[in-house]
C-alpha cells in the first residue's frame, strides 16, 4: 500500500468520526435543554423521570449504552432499528446523542440556575412572559456562563467518537485496525494522533473565538 | 377613592406573617417615603404592590387602571397587565448585563409593542412594517429617556461599562418607559457608594417636579424630609405611623417611630 492510499483510508475513517461528532452536537445541543427544563421542572413525576434518566446515563458506560442501542432492539423484540446491521452509524449516533445530551443538561442546569433572581424579577416587572424572559434575558447569560464547561465536553466528544468501532461503526480506529494494523503497518497511529490534535486545535481555538466573542459584558 | 387605594394587604411566607393588615392610600403626583427597620414589611409591601408576591389577602386599586383582589385566581397574562402599571426599581439595579444601556431600555419597549401588533396586524408585510415603525419610535422614546437622566453619553455602554449611581439610573430611565401610573423604589441608594447617592437622588427629584407618582423605600432620612409628602413608617408588618415630614421626623406620636429615629441618628 502507498502512502497515500493509506492516507486516503485514515482520511475515510476520520470523515465518519467527524461527521458522527457534528450531528451529535447538532442534535445534542438541543435535546440537552429539554432534558435540563425536564429536571428543573415544578412538575414532580417528570423532574423526577428526567433526574434519573441522566443517572442513568451518566452512570452506566457509554460503551454499553452503544451495545445497549444496536443490539436490544433486534435480538430481544425484533425490532429492525435504522434497519439492523446497515444502521450501525445510526445506533452510534442515537447513543452518543442521549448519552452527551444529559451531560449537556446538566451543564445547562448548572448554568440557569446560576442566573441571579433578580434577573428574573426585572424581566417580570417589564412584563415580560416567561418566554422572552428566557429568550431576551437569560439565555445569553447562561451561554457565556457555560462556555468553558461546555468546550471541555465538546473535546472529550471528538474523542470518544472512537469508542463507536466496538459496534462496528467505519470509523478512524476500526478501519485502521482492520486494514492496516492486521498487516503489520503500525506508523498509522502515530497519523491518527495527528489528526485529532490538529482537529481539537482548531476547536480549541473557534471555541476560544467563541469566548472571546461574549467577553464584551460581564455578569 | 384615592388614586392609589390599598386595603388589608396580609402576606405570610409558611407560618410567618410578614404583612398584618396594610391600609394606605395616595394621591396622584404624590411622593411616599417608607421608611422602618429591616424586617418590617417594607421591602415585602413593595413587592406585594409589583406582584413580585402575591398577597395572601386584601385589594390593590389604581384609579383607571385596575383593581387587584388577593381572593381572585388571576391568569399569567393578567398580572402582566396590572404589573405593566407600576415601575419597580431595585436595589441590585438588575440591569441585563449583556444589553447596552439603550437596548436595556429599548428591548423591553419592542417586546411590548410587538405583542400589540401581533395581536392588532395580521401577519405579513403589514405587520413588519408595523414592527419596524414601533422600533424606530421605541429607539427614540429610548434615547429621550436615557438623556432625562443625564446618561445621552454613556448609551451604547454596557453596565459592567457604568458606575453604580450611572446604572441605578439607566434602571430609572427603564422603569419610566411604559409610563407607570406608580413608580416604585427600594432602596435605590443602599447599594451605592455615599458619593454616588447624590445623583440617583437627584433623578428621583426631577421626577417629583414633573409630578410623577412614586413610592420609595429609603433609608435616606434627609432625602424623605426633602422630598417626601407623605412619610410611612413600617415596625413589625404593620404601618405604625403615617404623617407629613414634619409631623413624623419632629413630632412622632409611636414611641417606636421616635426610637428609629433616634437611632438613626446616634448612628452618625
Amino acid at each position: 500500500m502507498s502512502f497515500w492510499e493509506i492516507f486516503k483510508l485514515l482520511c475515510e475513517g476520520f470523515s465518519q468520526s467527524c461527521l458522527l461528532f457534528l450531528l451529535t452536537l447538532v442534535f445534542a445541543i438541543p435535546l440537552g435543554l429539554v432534558i435540563s427544563f425536564g429536571s428543573m421542572s415544578k412538575f414532580k413525576p417528570l423532574s423526577w423521570f428526567c433526574r434519573t434518566v441522566v443517572w442513568i446515563i451518566r452512570g452506566t458506560p457509554l460503551m454499553l449504552q452503544l451495545f445497549v442501542v444496536f443490539y436490544v432492539p433486534g435480538m430481544l423484540f425484533e425490532i429492525q432499528l435504522f434497519g439492523g446491521v446497515n444502521g450501525r452509524f445510526e445506533a452510534a449516533l442515537l447513543a452518543f446523542v442521549i448519552n452527551y445530551a444529559c451531560y449537556f443538561s446538566e451543564i445547562y442546569r448548572g448554568g440557569i440556575e446560576s442566573i441571579p433572581k433578580g434577573q428574573y424579577e426585572a424581566a417580570q416587572v417589564l412584563g415580560m412572559t416567561q418566554r422572552e424572559t428566557f429568550f431576551h434575558v437569560i439565555l445569553m447569560q447562561v451561554v457565556k456562563r457555560i462556555m468553558a464547561p461546555m468546550s471541555n465536553e465538546i473535546i472529550t466528544l471528538v474523542k470518544d467518537t472512537s469508542l463507536a468501532r466496538a459496534i462496528g461503526v467505519a470509523e478512524i480506529f476500526f478501519v485502521t485496525e482492520m486494514k492496516l494494523l492486521s498487516k503489520g503497518l503500525i506508523w498509522p497511529l502515530f497519523f491518527i494522533a495527528v489528526f485529532f490534535l490538529v482537529f481539537v486545535g482548531v476547536l480549541t481555538l473557534l471555541l476560544g473565538y467563541f469566548e472571546k466573542k461574549l467577553s464584551y459584558y460581564r455578569i | 377613592m384615592a388614586f392609589l387605594e390599598i386595603k388589608n394587604l396580609k402576606k405570610s411566607f409558611g407560618k410567618t406573617a410578614v404583612l398584618h393588615g396594610i391600609d394606605f392610600s395616595m394621591e396622584k403626583g404624590e411622593v411616599t417615603c417608607v421608611i422602618g427597620s429591616s424586617g418590617g414589611g417594607k421591602t415585602t409591601f413593595l413587592r406585594c404592590l409589583n406582584f413580585l408576591e402575591r398577597a395572601n389577602e386584601g385589594t390593590i386599586t389604581i384609579e383607571n387602571a385596575f383593581h387587584f383582589d388577593a381572593a381572585r385566581e388571576y391568569t399569567a397574562a393578567e398580572i402582566r397587565e396590572m404589573t405593566l402599571k407600576l415601575g419597580l426599581v431595585f436595589q441590585q439595579f438588575n440591569l441585563f448585563p449583556q444589553y447596552s444601556a439603550l437596548e436595556n431600555v429599548y428591548i423591553p419597549l419592542q417586546l411590548r409593542s410587538k405583542e400589540k401588533i401581533r395581536k392588532a396586524v395580521p401577519f405579513g408585510k403589514k405587520r413588519r412594517e408595523a414592527i419596524k415603525e414601533a422600533e424606530k419610535q421605541n429607539r427614540e422614546r429610548a434615547t429621550a429617556l436615557l438623556s432625562e437622566v443625564g446618561l445621552s453619553e454613556k448609551m451604547n455602554n454596557y453596565p459592567c461599562e457604568l458606575s453604580g449611581g450611572q446604572q441605578q439610573r439607566v434602571a430609572i430611565a427603564r422603569a419610566l418607559a411604559e409610563e407607570p401610573a406608580i413608580l416604585c423604589f427600594d432602596e435605590p441608594t443602599s447599594a451605592l457608594d455615599p458619593e454616588l447617592t447624590g445623583e440617583v437622588l437627584k433623578v428621583i427629584k426631577e421626577l417629583k417636579n414633573e409630578g410623577r407618582t412614586m413610592i420609595v423605600v429609603t433609608h435616606e432620612m434627609e432625602f424623605a424630609k426633602s422630598v417626601a409628602d407623605k412619610v410611612v413608617f413600617f415596625a413589625d408588618g404593620v404601618i405604625e405611623e403615617e404623617g407629613t415630614p414634619e409631623e413624623i421626623f419632629n413630632s412622632p406620636r409611636s414611641p417606636k417611630t421616635a426610637a428609629f429615629l433616634r437611632i438613626g441618628e446616634e448612628s452618625f
